[in-house]
């Protein structure tokens, strides 16, 4: 009997040393686990943070880009209105409202850094060396430019497709070289307010060269807009779009696709800062709009 | 002898019957709390993105501006049938009382746990220039 009784009170013991180890590993496991989840739901929220200030950085930026890849060869597209439709000195106050308002509702640590951005030239970089700069400083919302380029290299374009819708009439143009033996293609739509004012040209142009493309509209000689492709100082194959139109009510919107060369997958950024945290999820870094 | 290992067999079937209840309760007790957390996650995803989907497709800024939330409401009465969500919109200059509130219709603001995304939001009007911060709730239906 008391044999009985030890091997019972024996088995007892084993059966909640066995539950009470069980449910400690368990238990531990679970802690984990609930980490790991916590410790995603910073980094979702993070990246949802930073996803979300990058769109709206790119909503106030204005300019839109499209990648299409096949093989060997890139197609991208860029839209942009000049002069813009919000002023982008007013970055400034989106800065503000970043750091501060939404920053105090999303309980996070939110840093932005636009200060290369208002210096006149807004920046847009690709990871294959291109820059778009926007040039709006001087002029308020007045003569913007923007100029697509390699910096003292070759952009290697080997076709753009350059569409331009403007709301105010032309009154003549002045058209660039076409040259048989060019090297790059080149189209170009036009369009005004006018429905009838359409012009639809195509051919090649020598890149070696400034090639100028020159709507002029009812003000004076200056109330212009001028494409330009080719020869940009040091930078070769460059684009260019010059906004000089007069009229307070006047916007040209221009979208250009470029086909050039390209093995690598393609990532552009505003060269602007973005810092956020939350919890022990950081994420520092450029404000990267796209990738393809 | 029969008898006796017909006992013993019955008492470690028994026995073994036990211990496995305990180790299913274990981990059924257990696996409903690590599910939970998981659901917690996905409702933040969901929200967040739902909310990307508003902000992105232009309906947001629809909002504001027209101060209608019908087509939102729409949005959010097609979310699945066991999630309910509210959205909030607040101007920059007052985060306390929301400038719009639409929520999803049958739901009621009965959760154990509420999952908040939060989008900061640009409003283009004429030629001015407006924040906002667009805050949508997600709970799973009790």
């Amino acid at each position: 009997m008391n044999s009985h009784g030890f091997v019972f009170t024996l088995g007892v013991l084993l059966l909640v040393s066995f539950l009470f180890v069980y449910t400690q590993f368990y238990s531990g496991h679970l802690r984990k686990i609930e980490g790991d989840v916590s410790n995603m739901f910073a980094h979702a929220k993070v990246a949802g943070i930073a996803d979300d200030l990058s769109g709206d950085l790119n909503a106030l930026m204005g300019t839109g880009v499209w990648v299409s890849r096949s093989a060997g060869t890139a197609r991208l597209a860029l839209y942009d209105t000049f002069p813009s439709d919000v002023n982008k000195n007013r970055l400034g106050e989106w800065k503000t409202f970043a750091e501060g308002v939404y920053m105090q509702k999303a309980n996070a640590s939110v840093k932005v850094n636009v200060s290369r951005l208002l210096d006149g030239n807004a920046e847009l970089m690709f990871s294959n060396g291109l820059q778009y700069v926007y040039a709006y400083e001087n002029h308020g919302l007045k003569d913007t430019n923007a100029t697509f380029f390699a910096p003292n290299g070759d952009t290697n374009f080997s076709r753009v497709d350059v569409n331009i819708f403007t709301n105010v009439d032309y009154n003549s143009y002045t058209p660039w070289d076409w040259n048989a033996g060019g090297d790059t293609n080149v189209s170009i739509y036009f369009r005004d307010g006018n429905a009838s004012h359409t012009l639809s040209l195509s051919g090649l142009l020598y890149s070696g060269a400034d090639n100028a493309f020159v709507f002029t509209f009812s003000g004076g000689s200056n109330d212009s807009l001028q494409i330009r492709f080719g020869k940009n100082g040091a930078a070769l194959r460059a684009f260019q779009v010059l906004e000089g139109l007069d009229s307070n009510v006047a916007q040209a919107r221009v979208s250009a696709a470029f086909a050039f060369p390209s093995t690598q997958s393609l990532s552009w950024w505003h060269d602007a800062d973005l810092n956020v945290g939350f919890s022990d999820a950081n994420m520092n870094g450029l404000a990267v709009q796209g990738s393809s | 002898m029969n008898s006796k290992g017909f006992v013993i067999t019955v008492d470690a079937m028994a026995a073994a019957f036990v211990l496995f209840s305990f180790l299913l309760a274990i981990n059924q007790y257990y696996a409903q709390i690590q599910v939970r957390g998981w659901n917690d996650l996905e409702l933040f995803r969901f929200s967040d993105s739902a909310l990307g989907v508003l902000e992105n497709s232009g309906e947001l800024e629809y909002a504001v501006l027209s101060n209608q939330s019908t087509r939102i409401r729409s949005y959010l009465n097609d979310f699945p049938a066991n999630v309910c969500a509210e959205l909030l919109v607040y101007a920059q200059s007052d985060l306390n009382v929301p400038l719009l509130s639409v929520s999803k219709e049958g739901c009621s603001a009965e959760y154990d746990v509420r999952s908040t995304a939060l989008h900061s939001t640009v409003v283009h009007y004429a030629s001015d220039l407006n924040f906002f911060v667009a805050q949508l709730n997600g709970w799973y239906r009790k």
